[in-house]
Formats: structure tokens, C-alpha cells, sequence
């Protein structure tokens, strides 16, 4: 039996797929451009999911069993609709994912999720394999906050390029079942080799997914990511959970809903800037560079927010839109030079 | 007469914001239109027009708490709590008119905000930096069908520095929903209540969801009407009154508005008077519609007897609201909306609204930066396609008179009619 589950935002419960029998794909979409995906989605809408559905259409992916759609923004909305009809054959199901945080929507996610889990397992879940799933999510992300908490030293740490390609590895095909890849994963990274005496201007990357491209650039172009804000970067490993929870569904529905916020989440501002805050003190950040991603409109508004801080804090902010298809390059490249040659004479 | 005239008159120069806080403003351009109102095709669109101009004095002259909304919030609320609603993007329309759009969405511009989004939304973030809306007590908006609202209108209750309550609406229609919608409403309408020191009173609250009906039962009883051939309002008459649905239900203006709408409306289909001479087309209008002067609908309507006979935006999506219960009520509203959840029920609406229009027709104007209501149509074309209705995708801008290209736009309506007719 097939059973890669495919899923594309963070908010997706990763531990409900495991514990139903399937092992999370992440989808993260692919180089060039989208023609294909263009004439099922139309209009401007956003290229990541544009490119998902592309890969799907060209038949690039991997076999899935289905997909899990967040009903998060528009974007995923529409990728939703289009996907069972021109995407590919499997199960799309769908979720809904609050965009605030308090009691009744950590309520309200909560019955999502155990609908959620009573579709994807057809029956009613055993509670069980999902604690033991949850743990072992649990045990992978804590190893992760681990990494990158030690990116917070000045003298030893992974390159952003490295923590990334290793973060996309772990995303997908990723199972407890399957040879604890994602501890030889973390793992691996501690094997790094230590950056002494490091001088390169220390950068927070921020943007709604973070093409791999970019953080390659920056560091090529002479700077160093240390803190990537992405739903392919430190949002997803989200936060500890606090406090005791019984039911399964409500725990995850905190655990979530809790984690660093995405700019979707608009009534979660305030949260949005302590935790910007708190990256840019501990990890000693001299810049930043907001990755916009074209016809985004939670992007294109964090990025005001995000520029409102940085003016209030002195920080030196380089915007740099994107399409997701690995284009762009030369004209990056022009501005990134011109930005981190500024952080040095500073 | 020329009402946006008018008003750039009083808006011209340094002193076009204070013009804006004047009562003299609001007064004179109140007698002037008042005493054109013989000059006005449809009775019920004067009404309309001095209902809006009493909305925006009301605004604009701070009676009373001022509450930003957007167009998808439920306004029987902020009527039945006695505040002042404004809709910042029914206002960015207005500045169209006016003529100020240019400058004010060079100041989106020089702000970083970025071309790609919703030009009604650049246009109220420049309008309202600008100096040319009231500043809000507050500000409410739902999370339904546009991403851009809750974002836009969360940077503006940040930068006045007045809460921002969100309506956070899922995508299903489950009473797990409708619990959580209603919750939060009525969170929202007591969190209101506390922070702008306004007075709860149950009566008015429920006669906001009385007056709500009774604009939705005229609404549907000018819908019915316009369903009958040949058509007595021409689609380019009928649009203004979408302003209603969009920010006015719960008052108790709206009514009288309709209830105009509906006698003259009965009194054109008995005496036969028709829209155009000769009507060989009807037409479904999706979305919204341009608001700077085009020849759309002169094209259409005048020139080719092709008429717009109803509109997505005009449709009754929602039951009665149950005035006992206003926030379940108001909650089954706002999820009963067609575009919420799966585009299939938006397209079952619209496939209904075209059998009960007998329209031959449907264009669907996509508005540059909305993503909600272009990004689904491959769906809806395909579903069109298999009941053989012709189909226009016809791109533009609703608010930005310069990415209007004339000669493009003919093109593309002589080709759809040529099919059509």
C-alpha cells in the first residue's frame, strides 16, 4: 500500500498522518515556471502553491495515498478545489486552521483535528498511537530547537544553507517506522564543521516560505543566515506545548495554534513582534531580508510590520521579492552585495 | 448633476482634509442633491445617495464612535450597538470619484505597500494616511473569503492604535462552526460595548436584525422582479445598490432604500417600461464592477441590447435572522455565504442565479489583486461550459482608472457578444 500522505502548510498535525499509517511528504514545490498550474489556478495567486500543483499536474511528485490541504489562505483554498479534480488521484481532504489564538479556537481546532483524524483513519483513532506519535514528533523538533539554539553562539554553528537542506530532507518521507532518518538527520548536522572566528554580518531571513536559493545566495554573496522565519524555517518546528493536556486533539490543537505565528495569523501581531524580538537579541542579528513572495497578502503586510520594527530597532532591512521558480538571481544578487557590503562598512 | 463636481470643489487644495470635517461640507452637497432629485432616473438611487451622504457626515463629523469594518462583517452589529460603521473599501470607491486615487496610492506606494494587493485596500491605507478618512474607535473584520482585509485592516487599527477585533470564519457549516462564530461575535459585540463606553440596549440590537429582514425580504422581492423578462433596470443602475448589502443591513435606511427600489420597480414592469429597446441578451454579473467612468456598460446595455440582468454581489445568500437569537443567527449569516468553503457552492449559486435570471450570459469581472473570487474560475468556467452559458473572464481594476485600456476592453465585449447574440 502507498502510503505517503502529502501535506503543504505547517499547521498540518504531521503526528495524525503518522499515527493513521502514513508517512508525511512535505510539498515544497519545484524550480522553473508553472504554465500548466497557471491555466487551473488563475489570476495572481501565490507561486508556491502554483508550483505544488504544477509538480502534481507533470506528475513529478511521488506516488501519494492523498494530500492535506489547510484551508489557511486563499491560496491553499483554491489549491484545495482544483486539486481533486486536476491535481492528482488519492484523497484531498481539508482543514481548517483558526487564525487567532484563545480557548474557543484551540476548542474549535481541536474538533478539526479529531475530524481530521477520523478521515484520514476512516475509523476512530486510537489515542495511543497518537500520543506515541506526538512524542516522537515531539522528540524530533526538540532536537531541531536544539540546533538551532546553538546557531544563537557567536563562534560555532551550521551555515542557514546547511540547516535548511537538512530541515527539507526531514520534511519528507519522514516516519518512526522507517529507520529514525530524521535523528541521523539532526545528527549528521552536529558532524559540521564549527565556524571560528566567524565575521560575516549575521542575517534573520524572514518571508512566508524561504526558497532555498535565496539563503545559498546570501551566503555566497558573503553573509550568514542564523535565524530563517519561514514555514520552512523555525516556524516549523513550533514551540513546546505548556501545560498538561488529556485529550490528544486539544494538545496538538495548542501545540499548533501556539507555535511562532505565521503572518496569517492576524490577531496574533503583538506575538508576531516579541518573538522578532527575541530572535534578533539572542541570535545577535545586524540584518535582515524579508523574502516577499509575489501575490502573498500576509507577506506583503508582515513585511510593513517587520519593516516598522526593524525602524525602531536600527536594523537594516533588505526587501527581495520572489516567484518561487529559482528566477530572479542576477537581480538578488545585485542587491544582496549592495546590503551586506553596507552591514560590513557598518 | 455631478456629485464627485461637487465635492472636488470643496476638496481641492490644503484645505481638502478639513472640507472632510466641515458640517457646511455635508449640508451643502445634502441641498444640492436634494433639490436635483427629479434629475434622478430611480428615486430609490437618490435615496441612496443622501442615506450614504448622512453615513459619511455621521463619519466624518465623529457623532458618535466611529467603527472600521469590512464588507463582509456582519453590520447588523455595529447599527444594533449604536456606533458609526465605515467600510474603508466601499470609501475607496468614493475617492475614485473624486479623483484622488493617483496621489493617494502613490502614498500606498511610498509606504511599501506592494502593487500586487487589492487596490481597494491600497487605496483606503492611502486614503486613510493621507488624512481623508475618519479615524477609527475601533476597528472589526471577518476572515471570510478575502486575506487581505483582516491584514489591511489589522495595520490600520495598529497605527491609530485602536483595538482590532477579528471574526475568525471557517470554511465549513457544521454546528462546530456556527458555536465558534457565534461566540465570537458576541465576544465582539461586548468587547465593542467596553472599549468605546457605549451603551447596550437589547431593543435596538434586535431591531438592527428586524430592520435586517425587512431590507432582505424587499432585496429578494426586487430579485424576483429583475427575473422577469424583459428587464426594467438596466444592470449599470442596479449596481450602486450593492453598496446596501455590502455595509448597510442592520439600518434602518436600507429599508427605505429598498422598499423605493421595489415600488418604482413594480410600477416600470406594469407599465412595461423597459431597460433598453430591444433586449437580446441577459446578462450575470460576477464580482464587482468599475467604478470610474468606462464604457462597459454602455457597450453592453446601449449599444447591444445586452443587459445585466442580476448580480453575484446582489444575491441573498442567508435566512431570516432570528432576532431572539442575534448572535447564532447572525453566525449562520456569515457561513451561509456561497463563496465560503468549497468553490462548489459558489457555483451552484451561480448556476441557480443564472436559471432564475435567464441570463444567456455571465461575465465575471476580475478585479486586479482579488484573489478570492479569480483564483477559482477554471471550476466555475468548466461548470458554465457544460450547460453551454458563454463566459467572459473580462480583467481589469475596480478602483484604478489607469490600468483601464479602452480598446481592450471593447474587443474583448464585441468578441463575447458577437458569440452571445
Amino acid at each position: 500500500m502507498n502510503n505517503l500522505m502529502g501535506w503543504l502548510c505547517h499547521y498540518t498535525p504531521v503526528e495524525i498522518l503518522t499515527a493513521s499509517g502514513y508517512t508525511p511528504y512535505r510539498l515544497l514545490g519545484r524550480k522553473g515556471n508553472n504554465p500548466r498550474a497557471a491555466s487551473y489556478l488563475l489570476g495572481n495567486l501565490c507561486p508556491y502553491v502554483q508550483s505544488c500543483l504544477e509538480a502534481a499536474l507533470r506528475q513529478e511528485l511521488p506516488p501519494l495515498a492523498g494530500v492535506v490541504i489547510t484551508r489557511s489562505c486563499n491560496a491553499m483554498i483554491h489549491l484545495a478545489n482544483v486539486w481533486p479534480r486536476y491535481g492528482l488521484k488519492g484523497t484531498t481532504l481539508t482543514l481548517n486552521v483558526p487564525r487567532r489564538l484563545d480557548e474557543d479556537a484551540v476548542i474549535y481546532f481541536g474538533l478539526e483535528l479529531r475530524r481530521l483524524a477520523s478521515e484520514l483513519a476512516g475509523t476512530q483513532l486510537n489515542e495511543e498511537s497518537l500520543w506515541a506519535a506526538i512524542t516522537w514528533w515531539e522528540k524530533q523538533r526538540a532536537a531541531w530547537r536544539e540546533v538551532f539554539t546553538s546557531r544563537a553562539a557567536v563562534q560555532c554553528h551550521q551555515s542557514g544553507r546547511e540547516i535548511m537542506d537538512a530541515l527539507a530532507r526531514w520534511q519528507r518521507s519522514l516516519n518512526p517506522g522507517e529507520g529514525e532518518e530524521g535523528t541521523v538527520i539532526i545528527n549528521g548536522l552536529a558532524r559540521y564543521p564549527c565556524y571560528q572566528n566567524d565575521r560575516r554580518p549575521r542575517l534573520l531571513l524572514a518571508g512566508s516560505i524561504l526558497p532555498e536559493e535565496l539563503i545559498a545566495m546570501v551566503e555566497e554573496c558573503g553573509g550568514l543566515s542564523v535565524f530563517e522565519d519561514s514555514c520552512n524555517g523555525r516556524r516549523l518546528l513550533l514551540a513546546p506545548a505548556a501545560g498538561a493536556e488529556k485529550d490528544p486533539y486539544l494538545y496538538l490543537a495548542r501545540l499548533y495554534l501556539g507555535g511562532p505565528p505565521c503572518p496569517r495569523m492576524v490577531g496574533e501581531g503583538e506575538k508576531r513582534y516579541r518573538y522578532w524580538a527575541e530572535a534578533v537579541d539572542r541570535f545577535h542579528i545586524q540584518g535582515v531580508i524579508y523574502h516577499v513572495m509575489k501575490f502573498c497578502d500576509a507577506a506583503m503586510y508582515d513585511f510593513l510590520a517587520l519593516k516598522a520594527f526593524c525602524e525602531k530597532r536600527g536594523l537594516p532591512l533588505l526587501r527581495l521579492d520572489g516567484d518561487f521558480s529559482g528566477g530572479n538571481r542576477g537581480q538578488w544578487q545585485t542587491r544582496l552585495e549592495a546590503f551586506l557590503e553596507m552591514l560590513e562598512v557598518q | 448633476m455631478d456629485i464627485y463636481k461637487l465635492l472636488r470643489s470643496y476638496l481641492e487644495g490644503s484645505i481638502r482634509q478639513r472640507a472632510l470635517k466641515s458640517s457646511w461640507t455635508y449640508k451643502i452637497i445634502k441641498q444640492a442633491v436634494a433639490a436635483q432629485k427629479r434629475h434622478y432616473p430611480w428615486q430609490a438611487s437618490h435615496r441612496l445617495l443622501l442615506h450614504t451622504i448622512d453615513q459619511a457626515a455621521a463619519a466624518f463629523l465623529q457623532k458618535g464612535p466611529v467603527v472600521w469594518h469590512n464588507v463582509f462583517f456582519p453590520t447588523e452589529i455595529l447599527y444594533g450597538l449604536g456606533a458609526i460603521p465605515f467600510a474603508p473599501e466601499a470609501a475607496a470607491v468614493v475617492a475614485t470619484g473624486l479623483g484622488i486615487a493617483g496621489r493617494v496610492l502613490q502614498r500606498a506606494e511610498g509606504d511599501w505597500l506592494s502593487s500586487e494587493a487589492c487596490t481597494f485596500h491600497r487605496l483606503a491605507h492611502g486614503c486613510d494616511r493621507e488624512g481623508y478618512f475618519p479615524p477609527p474607535a475601533a476597528v472589526v473584520c471577518s476572515s471570510h473569503l478575502c486575506d487581505t482585509a483582516p491584514q489591511s485592516l489589522a495595520a490600520t487599527a495598529a497605527y491609530h492604535g485602536v483595538p482590532f477585533y477579528l471574526l475568525d470564519v471557517p470554511h465549513r457549516q457544521d454546528d462546530a462552526a456556527l458555536e465558534y462564530v457565534a461566540r465570537q461575535l458576541k465576544r465582539i459585540t461586548f468587547s465593542l460595548v467596553e472599549a468605546l463606553n457605549l451603551d447596550w440596549n437589547g431593543d435596538r440590537f434586535q431591531k438592527a436584525l428586524v430592520n435586517s429582514n425587512a431590507a432582505r425580504e424587499r432585496l429578494l422581492a426586487v430579485n424576483r422582479l429583475r427575473q422577469q423578462r424583459p428587464a426594467c433596470i438596466r444592470g449599470e443602475e442596479a449596481h450602486s445598490f450593492i453598496y446596501l448589502i455590502l455595509a448597510c443591513f442592520g439600518a434602518p435606511g436600507t429599508v427605505e432604500v429598498y422598499e423605493e427600489l421595489l415600488t418604482e420597480l413594480n410600477r416600470r414592469y406594469r407599465e412595461q417600461r423597459r431597460a433598453v429597446p430591444e433586449e437580446k441578451a441577459r446578462l450575470l454579473w460576477l464580482h464587482l464592477r468599475p467604478y470610474y467612468p468606462n464604457a462597459i456598460f454602455q457597450i453592453l446595455e446601449q449599444e447591444a441590447g445586452a443587459v445585466v440582468v442580476g448580480e453575484e454581489m446582489n444575491y441573498v445568500y442567508w435566512e431570516p435572522l432570528d432576532p431572539e437569537r442575534p448572535f447564532y443567527s447572525l453566525a449562520r449569516k456569515v457561513l451561509s455565504h456561497h463563496g465560503l468553503g468549497p468553490v462548489t457552492r459558489r457555483i451552484e449559486a451561480i448556476l441557480a442565479m443564472a436559471d432564475n435570471y435567464q441570463a444567456s450570459g455571465v461575465i465575471h469581472f476580475a478585479h486586479w489583486g482579488c484573489r478570492q473570487s479569480t483564483a477559482g474560475l477554471r471550476l466555475l468556467q468548466d461548470a458554465l461550459r457544460e450547460r453551454d452559458i458563454p463566459f467572459l473572464n473580462l480583467e481589469g481594476d475596480c478602483v484604478d482608472q489607469s490600468k483601464y485600456a479602452p480598446g481592450a476592453v471593447r474587443t474583448r465585449l464585441e468578441g463575447f457578444l458577437e458569440m452571445l447574440l
